[in-house]
């Protein structure tokens, strides 16, 4: 959608970066002191780490697809294309990749089979602690079969593992760089992505370079500079002045006033995620699935839509949003918000109101927003909500010890279904944080992972889904949209996940 | 921090003060214009703190989706929150967090803090080694980020806020005392009290005590100042109080997010604390001054 | 002296000590597992317990402690778990936006509230005095985190002549640098003025009330020679305590304005890691900080006697 908008003012682009450019510099006064061929990125976070096999926070994504290159690419609308690598698939259980010739990492090493075998045997090795290594569990063995090529064997089908290689667990590292950096190559990666690093200073600016030797040939623009700026008001003050050009999150209440704005481009698509909370099935009284389905029925979506996330995004029902247009399902709205009836689910199930449970969120104040109006709206429906507020680094430690009533458990989501609902629901899933049992539910999903045709697997997650709202051992609130802002002058492409693909993007 | 500063600085003052007894506090309280001026200023934060449901127009946790981020106006004096939840309803209620845990937190501190303190200079030799010793580590500690740690230790609750500040403010307490303990405990009336065998706790509890209040009590009034600060501190990170809960803290960290679209929602609760704060600061100073022999 | 000197240094062991085990337990209780955390949602039971092992966080809590304290001998501050890099240079890094941003706002502090001080002593009770210890208990008053705020609203947002944060190195770009500093500086300094004025304040009025003042009043000395020669001098004592005591509250209220401004020093430094469970990067930050502390009170007590040849340490 936004994309449109872009081009519909491609022509207007010159004469408004001229422009642009003008007001930036008066703006700016002396901090803007950046050669013109340098793109300034306003980040919430410093990233964790640069190495691909160890990433496990969200802030990683904006920079990841600039340091790495992954051996095959997902586009804007989630298809497969070809990357570092094509592949074939004779079988469900056999992909036969060959390598692009020539290739090369940041360091002059080799990209060949060998390299990408050595990539996965470190990523599946225990010893790693990769998280990559639950998402890579099906495969059964990666076998070279000559310099610029290898299969990838797996132990039973795997519809998502093309879309699972497109993200992290695909991105290819210099076997000699981990060699020779050994703990230092979380901070010094060396990959075969667009632009290689040349200096980090924590919490002050990463800065990348262009890579000459990229497969797609050298990125248009030279020079990529990255700054964390946590406040998201201040972050949006920069771009305004000029200071940075592109910023990874708009906070949801600047979208209308940052429309208005000649010299900025606001984009927003449909995001691959979930805002949710998490029942805890294993105890009184969400082990009752009528108080489950009581305190849902006693959520306004729409109300939660507006207050928190002003408008943007849209109302979820289950774990598939809008982006994965071949799967989700507009229509589906399964329990309506209803305080009445509500309440007499809480009759039939024996409570007598009000019923006390606690709301656990980390204490963003987005967050505790959502608790402030979960616990107004519940509270009128037969509950007694009490909020407890948590930091966010110990949020997957409550959540993985079931230390909750009801828990927030957004997810950033994936671009296969699977990865937004199979680690969720199956019964053993590493993200079951409800503690739901559901034979027919986990049944539907291994099949739906496994399943060859898009239609056949479509209509079993629809199934799952259905039979996942009947339960309610999750509260759906909403999908929310990707929310970023550029400088007008800046031609770049917005992916659903959020990642910034800055090979793509140019300056005037 | 910045009502620490004033902390230091009175410390040295503070520990020179002469024992004086709770009459001379009252004729200070009232003599003096400032105390006068910061009692009444933090008289009128208590009254609304102590009213505060009868005093606020509207419940300081009722939503209102229609009304959401409204400028004061006629019907909401200082504005609605991102939720539509009145500003000036939600200030006065938030009086009512600073004050007791100011209040609470001071209490705590100056209670532990002076009874080590007394203890330390009493019997000195071992005991006065060990407890200083422990003083001197807590104090090595930039003490928001000791309180902050505590806070996040304990998780965010009130109470843990309470005690977060009072450990950090034990060690000035313990300082104070002890100083003071080592005067009094060689004056004629002491000695003379145990050569007629009085026990201990008598000679502590019932003849140094309230030789040594005077300067504990204008400390007290000084870090009440800086606890409100703190606290508000705590909450501005999300280890205050729990939601619904107002405190001038946790709105100041809601307002950051809409400081472009709604800058009264940081502006008045900010107001408020500094208010609050000025006015415990002028009643310090007021107090102290007037028992500063130097004056 | 150098006997004294020892005494001193080897009296702040057991401070610093205590001060490294209380951060090394304080951290640990704060509840959420740095490993569960930092491998993220993905990750399975495996790579956990691989990965606790790997940080040594299955051992008894004596043991960390001892290796930890053991390699902190050996000028070893370990490795963050956030990220993998060394410690001690990742503090090193934060101590030189720390130290700029300190000397900015005691610079501030002291050009402001000493003359100010000096004033109000001199014209004690004058409409300038009570003007400017009021607006000295109004700086000491003010939240700095408010005070930030409301610089931020002034002069980045609605008159945006300021950046609102972030920092440039000053060997980059000077100016930048400078540019950077403003705001940051003037919050954490507000709060330093109204306390070195205040105190300036009261030790003017003492010494202006001693013997020596009076007599050289008596004698028909200019008062101007007399307040700068005589009683400034002899002030400057308790003024050197009080900006050593500030130094030593800098290392706090770095930490407030430092978050606010995200400005990358050793208290954005340690408050990201408390909340990042980062054991390494707390506890090395916690003794260098607890270190820099008592290092400054002894600097502090030594100038005494550069500054005063009748002051002996003892």
């Amino acid at each position: 959608m936004s994309l449109s908008i872009t081009r519909r003012h491609a022509a207007r682009l010159i004469a408004a970066t001229t422009l642009g450019a003008t007001t930036l510099g008066v703006a700016s006064g002396p901090s803007f002191s950046q050669e013109a061929r340098t793109l300034t990125v306003g980040l919430a976070s410093d990233p964790v780490t640069l190495d691909p096999a160890l990433m496990a926070s969200f802030f990683e994504i904006f920079v990841q697809y600039n340091l790495h290159e992954p051996l095959v690419h997902v586009t804007p609308d989630l298809r497969i294309e070809p990357g570092l690598a094509s592949v074939q698939t004779p079988d469900p259980l056999t992909y036969l990749f060959t390598l692009k010739p020539n290739l090369t990492f940041h360091d002059a090493t080799r990209l060949d089979a060998a390299a990408v075998k050595a990539n996965f045997d470190r990523m599946l090795d225990p010893a790693t602690a990769s998280p990559r290594r639950s998402e890579l569990s099906p495969i059964d063995q990666v076998e070279v079969t000559g310099p610029l090529t290898f299969t990838i064997k797996l132990k039973m089908a795997y519809a998502p593992l093309l879309q699972v290689l497109s993200n992290r667990a695909g991105m290819m590292v210099s076997p000699t760089a981990i060699r020779t950096l050994g703990p230092d190559f979380a901070t010094k990666a060396v990959g075969a992505g667009p632009y290689k690093l040349v200096s980090w200073t924590k919490n002050s600016e990463l800065v990348l370079e262009r890579f000459d030797g990229y497969w797609r040939g050298p990125a248009p623009i030279p020079k990529i500079v990255f700054r964390p700026i946590a406040d998201e008001t201040v972050r949006l003050t920069n771009l305004r002045s000029g200071t940075v050009q592109l910023v990874d999150t708009v906070p949801a209440q600047a979208v209308g006033p940052l429309g208005r704005e000649a010299g900025l481009v606001l984009k927003q698509a449909s995001g691959l995620g979930f805002n949710a909370f998490s029942f805890n099935t294993t105890k009184a009284p969400f082990d009752d699935v009528r108080v489950r389905q009581a305190f849902t029925m006693a959520i306004d979506k729409q109300a939660i839509l507006r207050a928190v996330f002003f408008g943007t995004g849209s109302v979820a029902n289950g774990a598939i949003p809008p982006s994965m247009g071949w799967v989700h399902d507009a229509a589906f709205a399964p329990l309506k918000t209803n305080a009445d009836a509500a309440r007499k689910l809480l009759a039939d199930a024996g409570k007598t109101a009000p019923v006390a449970v606690s709301i656990t969120v980390t204490n963003s104040p987005a967050q505790v927003r959502t608790a402030e109006v979960l616990q107004a709206q519940a509270n009128q429906a037969g509950f007694k909500v009490d909020i407890k507020q948590i930091d966010a680094t110990s949020l997957i430690t409550v959540l993985r010890q079931k230390d909750f009533d009801l828990c927030m458990s957004p997810w950033s989501g994936r671009t296969d279904p699977d990865g937004n609902i199979y680690n969720y629901f199956t019964k053993a899933g590493p993200n079951n944080f409800m503690g739901y049992q559901s034979d027919k539910v986990t049944d539907l999903l291994e099949k739906a992972r496994s399943a060859p045709a898009q239609a056949e697997r479509a209509r079993l997650y629809r199934e799952a889904e259905a039979q996942i709202a009947a339960d309610a051992p999750m509260l759906f609130l909403t999908f929310p949209a990707t929310l970023q802002a550029s400088a007008r002058a800046l031609d770049w492409m917005q992916y659903p996940d959020g990642a910034f693909r800055l090979q793509f993007a140019r300056l005037p | 921090m910045t009502a620490e500063a004033s902390t230091a600085a009175s410390a040295a003052a503070s520990a020179a003060l002469a024992p004086r007894g709770m009459a001379g506090f009252l004729r200070a309280l009232t003599g003096d214009p400032r105390a006068a001026l910061g009692l009444g200023m933090v008289g009128v934060v208590a009254v609304f703190a102590l009213g505060a449901p009868v005093l606020s127009p509207f419940a300081p946790d009722q939503p209102d989706f229609v009304n959401i981020l409204a400028a004061p106006s006629a019907g909401h004096w200082l504005g609605t929150d991102e939720l539509g939840r009145d500003v000036l309803s939600r200030i006065i209620h938030g009086a009512r967090t600073s004050l007791a845990v100011g209040a609470l937190s001071v209490v705590v501190a100056a209670f532990a803090g002076t009874v080590a303190g007394l203890v330390a200079g009493y019997f000195g030799k071992l005991a006065d080694a060990l407890i200083m010793r422990v003083m001197d580590i807590v104090f090595a500690f930039p003490s928001i980020l000791l309180a902050l740690a505590i806070a996040a230790v304990l998780g965010p609750s009130l109470t843990n806020a309470v005690l977060a500040i009072s450990v950090v403010n034990l060690p000035v307490f313990a300082r104070i005392a002890r100083a003071q303990t080592l005067i009094v405990r060689q004056l004629e009336f002491v000695e003379a009290k145990r050569a007629l065998g009085f026990g201990i706790a008598n000679i502590l509890g019932r003849t140094i005590l309230p030789n040594i209040l005077a300067p504990i009590i204008v400390q007290g009034s000084l870090l009440f100042a800086s606890a409100i600060i703190t606290e508000s501190y705590l909450s501005f990170l999300g280890l205050g109080a729990q939601p619904p809960t107002a405190t001038w803290g946790n709105m100041l960290r809601n307002a950051i997010g809409f400081m472009e679209l709604a800058p009264w929602l940081a502006v008045f609760p900010g107001a408020a604390i500094f208010l609050t704060v000025l006015g415990c600061n002028l009643l310090g100073d007021g107090l102290r001054d007037r028992f500063d022999p130097r004056d | 002296m150098g006997r004294y000197l020892a005494t001193r240094i080897a009296s702040l062991v057991p401070i610093l000590f205590g001060t490294s085990v209380i951060a090394f337990l304080l951290i640990r209780l704060v509840p959420g597992d740095p490993a569960i955390a930092l491998l993220g949602m993905e990750a399975d039971a495996t790579a956990i317990a691989t990965l606790r092992t790997q940080l040594a966080l299955d051992q008894p809590l004596i043991v960390q402690y001892a290796s930890w304290l053991g390699l902190i001998l050996t000028g070893d501050f370990g490795r963050s778990i956030q990220g993998g890099r060394q410690v001690l240079p990742l503090l090193l890094n934060a101590l030189g936006p720390t130290a700029l941003l300190s000397v900015a706002a005691l610079v501030i502090s002291l050009s402001i509230a000493i003359p100010a001080g000096i004033v109000a002593a001199t014209r004690r009770n004058s409409g300038a005095d009570y003007g400017a210890s009021f607006l000295a208990l109004c700086g000491l008053s003010m939240p700095s985190f408010w005070l930030g705020v409301l610089l931020i609203l002034a002069f980045a947002i609605h008159v945006p002549i300021f950046p609102a944060s972030g920092y440039v190195s000053p060997l980059i770009d000077p100016v930048a640098h400078l540019h950077h500093l403003v705001l940051p500086a003037l919050t954490l300094g507000a709060a330093l003025a109204a306390a070195t004025m205040r105190m300036t304040r009261a030790t003017m009025l003492e010494v202006l009330r001693a013997d020596y003042v009076r007599t050289a009043r008596a004698k028909g000395l200019p008062r101007r020679t007399v307040i700068w020669g005589h009683a400034l001098r002899n002030a400057r004592i308790p003024i050197v305590t009080l900006i050593g005591i500030q130094f030593g509250q800098l290392l706090g209220g770095v930490v407030i304005t430092e978050t606010v401004f995200s400005w990358p020093g050793i208290g954005k430094l340690t408050v990201d890691a408390i909340f990042a469970r980062d054991y390494p990067v707390v506890q090395g930050a916690v003794l260098l900080t607890a270190i820099l502390f008592v290092l400054i009170n002894l600097a502090t007590d030594l100038l005494y006697t550069a500054l005063d040849p009748r002051v002996r340490l003892s």
